[in-house]
Protein backbone atom coordinates (compact mmCIF):
# COMPACT_ATOMS: atom_id res chain seq x y z
CA UNK A 1 0.00 0.00 0.00
CA UNK A 2 1.45 3.51 -0.91
CA UNK A 3 -0.02 6.37 -0.68
CA UNK A 4 0.78 9.58 1.60
CA UNK A 5 -1.14 9.85 4.83
CA UNK A 6 -1.83 13.42 6.03
CA UNK A 7 -0.79 13.86 9.85
CA UNK A 8 -2.20 16.80 11.84
CA UNK A 9 0.63 19.36 13.71
CA UNK A 10 0.28 18.45 17.60
CA UNK A 11 -1.26 20.23 19.30
CA UNK A 12 -0.73 18.63 22.79
CA UNK A 13 2.52 18.57 25.52
CA UNK A 14 3.18 15.16 24.29
CA UNK A 15 6.20 13.70 22.84
CA UNK A 16 8.08 13.11 25.55
CA UNK A 17 11.47 10.95 24.67
CA UNK A 18 12.73 8.12 26.34
CA UNK A 19 12.55 4.47 27.43
CA UNK A 20 11.93 3.52 30.68
CA UNK A 21 11.38 -0.54 30.44
CA UNK A 22 11.49 -3.61 28.33
CA UNK A 23 10.89 -7.14 28.03
CA UNK A 24 12.70 -9.45 26.24
CA UNK A 25 12.22 -13.12 24.85
CA UNK A 26 13.66 -15.84 22.29
CA UNK A 27 11.35 -15.29 18.91
CA UNK A 28 11.16 -18.97 19.20
CA UNK A 29 9.00 -18.72 22.18
CA UNK A 30 6.20 -16.83 20.26
CA UNK A 31 3.76 -18.84 18.72
CA UNK A 32 1.17 -16.11 17.71
CA UNK A 33 0.01 -12.95 17.61
CA UNK A 34 -3.18 -11.05 16.82
CA UNK A 35 -3.16 -7.97 14.87
CA UNK A 36 -5.44 -5.36 15.44
CA UNK A 37 -7.27 -3.09 12.57
CA UNK A 38 -4.89 -0.27 13.26
CA UNK A 39 -1.84 -2.67 13.06
CA UNK A 40 -1.14 -2.57 16.35
CA UNK A 41 -0.55 -5.98 17.89
CA UNK A 42 -3.13 -6.82 20.63
CA UNK A 43 -2.11 -10.22 21.86
CA UNK A 44 0.80 -12.96 21.97
CA UNK A 45 0.55 -16.48 22.69
CA UNK A 46 3.44 -17.81 24.14
CA UNK A 47 5.12 -21.81 23.40
CA UNK A 48 5.35 -21.65 27.10
CA UNK A 49 4.44 -19.78 30.24
CA UNK A 50 6.97 -17.54 31.63
CA UNK A 51 9.68 -16.79 28.82
CA UNK A 52 9.67 -12.84 29.26
CA UNK A 53 13.17 -11.61 30.84
CA UNK A 54 11.82 -8.10 32.62
CA UNK A 55 15.10 -5.53 31.83
CA UNK A 56 14.89 -2.79 34.88
CA UNK A 57 17.30 -0.75 33.65
CA UNK A 58 18.68 2.50 34.71
CA UNK A 59 17.42 5.75 33.54
CA UNK A 60 18.34 8.71 36.07
CA UNK A 61 20.54 10.05 33.56
CA UNK A 62 18.12 9.24 30.24
CA UNK A 63 20.31 7.24 28.17
CA UNK A 64 18.45 4.61 27.55
CA UNK A 65 16.07 4.85 23.64
CA UNK A 66 15.01 2.55 21.26
CA UNK A 67 15.73 4.31 17.52
CA UNK A 68 14.70 3.02 14.51
CA UNK A 69 16.41 4.48 10.93
CA UNK A 70 15.13 3.90 7.76
CA UNK A 71 17.50 3.25 5.07
CA UNK A 72 17.14 2.73 1.25
CA UNK A 73 18.39 -0.40 0.40
CA UNK A 74 17.94 -0.90 -3.61
CA UNK A 75 14.61 0.27 -4.36
CA UNK A 76 13.13 -0.39 -0.80
CA UNK A 77 12.91 1.26 2.63
CA UNK A 78 14.03 -0.64 5.68
CA UNK A 79 14.09 -0.38 9.32
CA UNK A 80 17.04 -0.22 11.37
CA UNK A 81 16.57 -0.27 14.99
CA UNK A 82 19.26 0.22 17.71
CA UNK A 83 18.28 0.18 21.53
CA UNK A 84 20.25 1.35 24.15
CA UNK A 85 20.01 -0.04 28.20
CA UNK A 86 22.48 0.97 31.14
CA UNK A 87 22.09 -1.50 34.15
CA UNK A 88 24.31 0.59 36.82
CA UNK A 89 27.03 -1.42 39.01
CA UNK A 90 28.09 -4.75 38.09
CA UNK A 91 27.43 -8.39 40.23
CA UNK A 92 28.22 -11.85 38.83
CA UNK A 93 25.00 -12.36 38.40
CA UNK A 94 24.70 -9.66 35.73
CA UNK A 95 27.96 -11.02 34.19
CA UNK A 96 26.19 -14.59 33.97
CA UNK A 97 22.84 -12.31 32.54
CA UNK A 98 25.15 -10.57 30.03
CA UNK A 99 26.57 -14.30 29.18
CA UNK A 100 23.24 -15.71 28.64
CA UNK A 101 21.41 -12.50 26.85
CA UNK A 102 24.49 -12.93 23.77
CA UNK A 103 23.65 -16.35 23.42
CA UNK A 104 20.09 -15.47 22.29
CA UNK A 105 20.16 -15.88 18.30
CA UNK A 106 16.99 -13.12 17.86
CA UNK A 107 14.72 -11.48 19.92
CA UNK A 108 11.95 -10.07 19.92
CA UNK A 109 11.59 -6.80 22.63
CA UNK A 110 8.94 -4.82 23.73
CA UNK A 111 9.98 -0.96 24.94
CA UNK A 112 8.08 1.08 26.99
CA UNK A 113 8.76 4.64 26.57
CA UNK A 114 8.15 7.35 28.75
CA UNK A 115 5.51 8.61 26.74
CA UNK A 116 3.14 5.62 26.89
CA UNK A 117 3.67 4.35 23.67
CA UNK A 118 4.64 0.65 23.53
CA UNK A 119 6.81 -0.93 20.84
CA UNK A 120 7.88 -4.09 19.72
CA UNK A 121 10.78 -4.57 17.99
CA UNK A 122 11.61 -8.00 16.23
CA UNK A 123 7.75 -8.25 14.53
CA UNK A 124 6.39 -6.79 11.54
CA UNK A 125 3.67 -5.49 10.57
CA UNK A 126 2.70 -5.32 6.95
CA UNK A 127 0.22 -2.78 6.29
CA UNK A 128 -1.32 -3.89 3.31
CA UNK A 129 -2.91 -6.79 4.89
CA UNK A 130 -1.77 -6.59 8.80
CA UNK A 131 0.13 -10.10 8.64
CA UNK A 132 2.95 -10.09 10.97
CA UNK A 133 6.01 -11.75 10.17
CA UNK A 134 9.54 -12.07 12.77
CA UNK A 135 11.61 -9.49 11.56
CA UNK A 136 14.36 -10.10 9.05
CA UNK A 137 17.38 -9.45 10.77
CA UNK A 138 15.89 -10.19 14.43
CA UNK A 139 17.18 -8.48 17.57
CA UNK A 140 20.27 -9.29 19.35
CA UNK A 141 21.64 -8.01 22.42
CA UNK A 142 25.65 -6.99 22.43
CA UNK A 143 26.66 -6.33 26.23
CA UNK A 144 29.17 -3.99 26.96
CA UNK A 145 30.67 -5.14 30.64
CA UNK A 146 32.41 -1.75 32.15
CA UNK A 147 34.74 -0.62 35.29
CA UNK A 148 35.27 2.74 33.40
CA UNK A 149 37.37 5.23 35.53
CA UNK A 150 36.83 6.38 39.17
CA UNK A 151 35.48 9.53 37.77
CA UNK A 152 32.24 7.38 36.45
CA UNK A 153 30.00 4.13 37.49
CA UNK A 154 31.03 0.90 36.49
CA UNK A 155 27.84 -0.08 34.42
CA UNK A 156 26.46 -2.89 32.32
CA UNK A 157 25.37 -2.15 28.76
CA UNK A 158 23.15 -3.83 26.75
CA UNK A 159 23.04 -2.56 22.78
CA UNK A 160 20.67 -3.67 20.60
CA UNK A 161 20.15 -3.69 16.83
CA UNK A 162 17.80 -5.45 13.93
CA UNK A 163 16.83 -4.74 11.14
CA UNK A 164 13.37 -4.91 9.76
CA UNK A 165 10.73 -4.55 6.42
CA UNK A 166 8.30 -2.37 8.77
CA UNK A 167 8.81 0.34 11.43
CA UNK A 168 7.99 -1.48 14.65
CA UNK A 169 4.17 -1.71 15.98
CA UNK A 170 2.78 -0.31 18.63
CA UNK A 171 0.85 -3.07 21.31
CA UNK A 172 -2.20 -2.09 23.72
CA UNK A 173 -0.29 -5.05 25.87
CA UNK A 174 0.70 -3.87 29.64
CA UNK A 175 3.23 -4.79 32.08
CA UNK A 176 0.45 -6.53 33.74
CA UNK A 177 -0.63 -8.75 30.74
CA UNK A 178 3.42 -9.77 29.48
CA UNK A 179 3.99 -10.12 32.94
CA UNK A 180 1.08 -12.31 33.33
CA UNK A 181 2.40 -14.67 30.43
CA UNK B 1 -26.14 -25.50 18.90
CA UNK B 2 -23.54 -23.11 20.15
CA UNK B 3 -19.90 -22.75 17.84
CA UNK B 4 -17.10 -25.13 19.48
CA UNK B 5 -14.05 -23.80 18.83
CA UNK B 6 -10.72 -25.50 19.03
CA UNK B 7 -6.61 -25.12 18.92
CA UNK B 8 -5.92 -25.50 15.11
CA UNK B 9 -4.38 -29.04 13.88
CA UNK B 10 -0.89 -27.35 13.32
CA UNK B 11 -0.44 -27.12 16.76
CA UNK B 12 -2.83 -29.79 18.40
CA UNK B 13 -0.17 -31.30 20.33
CA UNK B 14 1.39 -28.79 21.85
CA UNK B 15 1.03 -28.88 26.33
CA UNK B 16 0.76 -24.98 26.53
CA UNK B 17 -0.19 -22.17 24.25
CA UNK B 18 -0.25 -19.39 26.69
CA UNK B 19 -1.88 -16.18 26.06
CA UNK B 20 -4.02 -13.03 27.89
CA UNK B 21 -7.76 -12.96 27.14
CA UNK B 22 -10.00 -11.40 29.36
CA UNK B 23 -7.92 -10.03 31.64
CA UNK B 24 -6.09 -13.31 32.52
CA UNK B 25 -3.16 -15.77 31.12
CA UNK B 26 -5.19 -18.59 30.07
CA UNK B 27 -3.47 -21.97 28.03
CA UNK B 28 -5.18 -22.49 25.14
CA UNK B 29 -5.22 -25.82 25.15
CA UNK B 30 -7.80 -26.00 27.62
CA UNK B 31 -4.94 -27.70 30.42
CA UNK B 32 -3.81 -26.49 33.66
CA UNK B 33 -0.02 -25.33 33.19
CA UNK B 34 2.23 -24.41 35.68
CA UNK B 35 3.78 -21.06 35.56
CA UNK B 36 7.82 -21.04 38.16
CA UNK B 37 8.64 -18.09 39.26
CA UNK B 38 12.13 -17.97 40.00
CA UNK B 39 13.32 -16.71 43.00
CA UNK B 40 14.26 -13.47 44.07
CA UNK B 41 16.14 -11.28 46.13
CA UNK B 42 12.94 -10.61 48.20
CA UNK B 43 10.97 -13.84 47.09
CA UNK B 44 10.85 -17.27 47.31
CA UNK B 45 10.31 -19.55 43.96
CA UNK B 46 6.74 -20.09 43.67
CA UNK B 47 4.48 -21.99 41.42
CA UNK B 48 1.69 -20.51 40.05
CA UNK B 49 -1.28 -22.41 38.31
CA UNK B 50 -2.73 -21.09 34.56
CA UNK B 51 -6.16 -22.43 34.28
CA UNK B 52 -6.90 -24.05 31.09
CA UNK B 53 -8.95 -21.66 28.38
CA UNK B 54 -12.66 -21.90 28.28
CA UNK B 55 -14.86 -22.01 25.30
CA UNK B 56 -15.51 -18.44 25.79
CA UNK B 57 -11.84 -17.20 26.09
CA UNK B 58 -11.08 -19.52 22.79
CA UNK B 59 -14.06 -17.16 21.12
CA UNK B 60 -12.10 -14.17 21.92
CA UNK B 61 -9.14 -15.44 20.40
CA UNK B 62 -10.86 -16.57 17.58
CA UNK B 63 -12.39 -13.49 16.78
CA UNK B 64 -9.61 -11.45 17.57
CA UNK B 65 -7.92 -13.36 14.50
CA UNK B 66 -4.57 -14.81 16.21
CA UNK B 67 -2.60 -16.29 13.68
CA UNK B 68 0.64 -18.43 13.83
CA UNK B 69 3.85 -17.15 11.64
CA UNK B 70 2.62 -18.70 8.46
CA UNK B 71 -0.48 -17.21 8.70
CA UNK B 72 -2.71 -20.08 10.30
CA UNK B 73 -5.33 -19.29 12.62
CA UNK B 74 -4.50 -20.41 16.57
CA UNK B 75 -8.20 -21.40 16.92
CA UNK B 76 -10.55 -22.59 14.96
CA UNK B 77 -14.21 -23.19 14.58
CA UNK B 78 -14.49 -27.23 15.78
CA UNK B 79 -16.66 -27.84 12.42
CA UNK B 80 -14.36 -25.41 10.11
CA UNK B 81 -12.51 -26.13 7.35
CA UNK B 82 -8.48 -25.89 8.43
CA UNK B 83 -7.45 -24.45 5.28
CA UNK B 84 -5.34 -21.28 6.02
CA UNK B 85 -7.10 -18.60 6.79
Amino acid sequence: MSEIVAIAKNTSCLGIGGVRLAYATEYTNITAVTVGTGGEITALTMATPAQWGKLSFDDEDNQAYYNEEGELVGNRVVSNGTGFMLFNGLTQAKIEAANQAKACCGLVIIWFHYSGIVRVQGIDVDPTDDSWSFSKRLPRIVPNVLSDTGENAERMEYNVTHQGLQFSPTTTLDEAAIEAL
Amino acid sequence: MAAKYKIHPRHASKDTLISFVNGKAVNLTGKKATKVHPKTLTADQWDETIPGATQADLKVVYEGGMKDVDGYPIVVLDSAEVNQG
